[in-house]
């Protein structure tokens, strides 16, 4: 799609960012002959393949095995060092060998001798009904790239700046960075952002006052809105955000994230429902774009190395640049724009949403910013070239019926133990103190955060 | 502010062995916890926050110790393989390992099987070319060399020989190969029939 297209055809862009899973452990089997071995699909075409074996610490090779959806028994190593050695640098081959996820999982677990070791789990179909409608349907981006070999907050930072001033996910709030939704705000677009949960932003003081506006609204009422609002105020951008498990509250009893060691059920729904919802309206679906991606890998294994694209730490941040993107994650394009059963192998990371936000809605010409214009001189595409206009508006296909799932875990609070838990936990405390009883009233889960203490 | 239970560490050593071996179970957690095994020998065993107890496992078993409090819980899960005759095994490393080499005719790593992981009565039963693996490979193991190819793919010569060691794998390199051809695997493995001496 050209970018005339874009801004005549395209109406509405909407982002989903799950939680930590890679590429090959939730798509990969799209390519096994069992699961119809899509040729097209740089997936796991053999688990036998030994090129996709990884050490262990006790001399073995582990290769990929098929896995059913289930409750890990805790997370899996995903901050940048544990990036470095999963990535597995060789200096004598001068090249990254991808295999040393399990190392990885072995040292942050203090763990050894596990057999089926959960970074080599592919799942299968049958765990991810929502995902593989989607993949059947629609265009799966098989090369898109979590930004940074690092962990979730800087590859959030990432999506949603175009820069980080993070390496590594930290307890404390998150540095206030100018994010998409100044540029979207100072550009005149329409945003707003649904969630499942307490938002991600809650993070980020910032974003409290958004927080506490209309901006912010729960998922419930998305399909109501996306079939009664007016044009003249329907966001052109929408952000869906799930229930995050590192969250210390969830009223529903679990997370929806699809965070380890959360099973992907919850996160099948959640991601149902949110489809539903987006495309409840017929003539808003015929002219819109969802991005459904993952914030970066979470620990598990994939085969294709990273791109070499660097990264400069912004001024203020004093971390060493990254010479390389992070790993690749499950990415679907959602909309009439795309065809069925369609792969594209273009090279994407988070920021091509970006570059497609400022081909959509900035002046002709204008870039995202100089970071993301410089993510694309280094072979970063668009969103926008994944689209195609010429393809006959089809309504939105109906999505498979789910079991209801139980849940696994009802706890409705936790106490943080993980970086990002303690971090979701400061922030909440910090935004109950910086705005009292107007953030009760808006997030009824802050005050049953605070009648379980 | 109230801490989740973590559970550091949990392990296993040795890893694989033979039927009534004794194995090492070590951990170390923020509290006392749970201990269990599958398939279960015992009811769910109490433990403190850190210890060690030998084991003597019959079947491949899965120890899982599992920490709870009133703010959360954490659990980490390990397994011994426990036969006595192993389906095979793939011995090998990652060519990012500080042992691999690339000169000028051959790429090697070195893989030091120790008691840590493996039980000393396991013996070599055969050897042979991992599937999928159509390269010459050069094994050095218990004094002894052998070279096997897709001519040769299995091969007996380290039949008897304890699995415990180094073993030294290498794979020369096939012409117009140089060390950062895209050819050359990211490990080197050895698929290894193992049984138990006694």
């Amino acid at each position: 799609m050209n970018l005339d297209e874009l801004r005549s055809k395209v109406e509405t862009i909407a982002f989903i960012m799950m939680e930590n899973r890679s590429f090959d452990h939730v798509l990969g089997h799209l390519s096994l002959p069992s699961y119809g071995g899509r040729a097209n699909v740089e997936g796991v075409r053999d688990l036998t393949n030994p090129a996709f074996q990884n050490s262990s610490q006790n001399g073995t090779l582990i290769g990929p095995f098929e896995m059913g959806d289930k409750a890990f028994p805790n997370d899996l190593p995903h901050e940048r060092p544990f990036v470095t050695t999963q990535l597995a640098y060789a200096p004598a081959l001068g090249r990254f060998t991808m295999n040393g996820f399990v190392t990885a999982y072995e040292t942050f677990t203090g763990t050894s001798g596990v057999l089926s070791p959960p970074p080599m789990g592919i799942l299968t179909p049958d765990a991810l009904p929502t995902t593989s409608f989607f993949a059947r349907e629609f265009m799966v981006a098989d090369h898109w790239f979590a930004p940074l070999p690092a962990s979730t907050q800087p590859n959030r930072l990432m999506a949603f700046a175009g820069d980080t001033l993070l390496d590594m996910t930290r307890n404390g709030l998150m540095p206030d960075q100018t994010l998409v939704f100044d540029w979207l705000t100072s550009h005149g677009v329409r945003w707003r952002v649904y969630t499942a949960g307490l938002s991600f932003f809650t993070l980020m003081p910032k974003m409290w006052p958004w927080l506490l506006s209309d901006k912010f609204r729960p998922l419930a009422s998305l399909s109501f809105d996306a079939q009664h609002e007016a044009d003249s105020t329907f966001p052109q951008v929408i952000f869906v955000e799930p229930d995050y498990n590192d969250s210390p509250i969830h009223l529903s009893g679990h997370g929806s994230d699809n965070h380890p060691p959360l099973p992907m059920g919850f996160g099948e729904q959640f991601l149902k429902q949110a489809y539903e919802a987006l495309t409840s309206n017929v003539v808003r679906w015929s002219k819109m774009v969802i991005l459904l991606t993952y914030d970066e890998h979470g620990g598990f294994f994939d085969h294709v190395p990273p791109q070499k694209v660097r990264y400069v730490p912004p001024t203020g941040a004093t971390f060493a640049a990254f010479e390389n993107t992070g790993i690749r994650v499950p990415t679907v394009v959602i909309s009439p724009f795309v065809d069925r059963y369609s792969v594209s192998s273009d090279i994407c990371d988070h920021t091509s949403f970006l570059q497609m936000i400022a081909e959509r809605f900035g002046e002709p010409g204008e870039t995202y910013s100089a970071t993301v214009a410089a993510r694309a001189s280094s072979g970063i595409n668009s969103l926008t070239k994944l689209l195609d206009s010429n393809l006959t508006t089809r309504p939105p296909p109906d999505p498979p019926d789910m079991m209801t799932l139980p849940p696994t875990q009802l706890v409705t609070t936790k106490t943080p133990v993980t970086s990002l838990e303690a971090s979701f936990a400061n922030a909440i405390d910090a935004f109950r103190q910086a705005h009292g009883a107007e953030a009760l009233a808006k997030f009824p889960e802050i005050a049953h955060l605070e009648a379980t203490r | 502010m109230a801490c989740s239970p973590a559970v550091r560490a949990l392990r296993a050593e040795p890893n694989v062995t033979c039927p009534g071996d004794p194995a090492s179970l070590t951990w170390d957690a923020s509290m006392a916890g749970g201990l269990t095994d599958t398939p279960s020998t015992a009811p769910t065993l109490w433990v403190p926050n850190s210890g060690s107890m030998k084991v003597y496992p019959q079947v491949k078993t899965t120890y899982r110790l599992e920490v709870h409090n009133w703010f959360g819980s954490d659990a980490r899960e390990v397994d011994i393989d426990v036969r006595s005759s192993f389906p095979t095994k793939t011995l090998g490393r990652s060519l990012s390992d500080p042992s691999a080499r690339c000169a000028q005719d051959q790429v090697s790593v070195e893989v030091d099987l120790t008691t840590t992981g493996w039980s000393n009565d396991l013996v070599v039963q055969s050897v042979r070319l991992p599937d999928g693996v159509h390269r010459t490979l050069h094994v050095e193991h218990d004094s002894k060399e052998l070279t096997l190819d897709d001519q040769n793919r299995e091969s007996n010569a380290l039949t008897g020989s304890p699995v415990l060691g180094r073993w030294i794998l290498s794979t020369p390199l096939t012409e117009g190969e140089v060390c950062s051809s895209p050819t050359i695997p990211p490990s080197l493995g050895l698929a290894v029939e193992l049984s138990c001496a006694r």
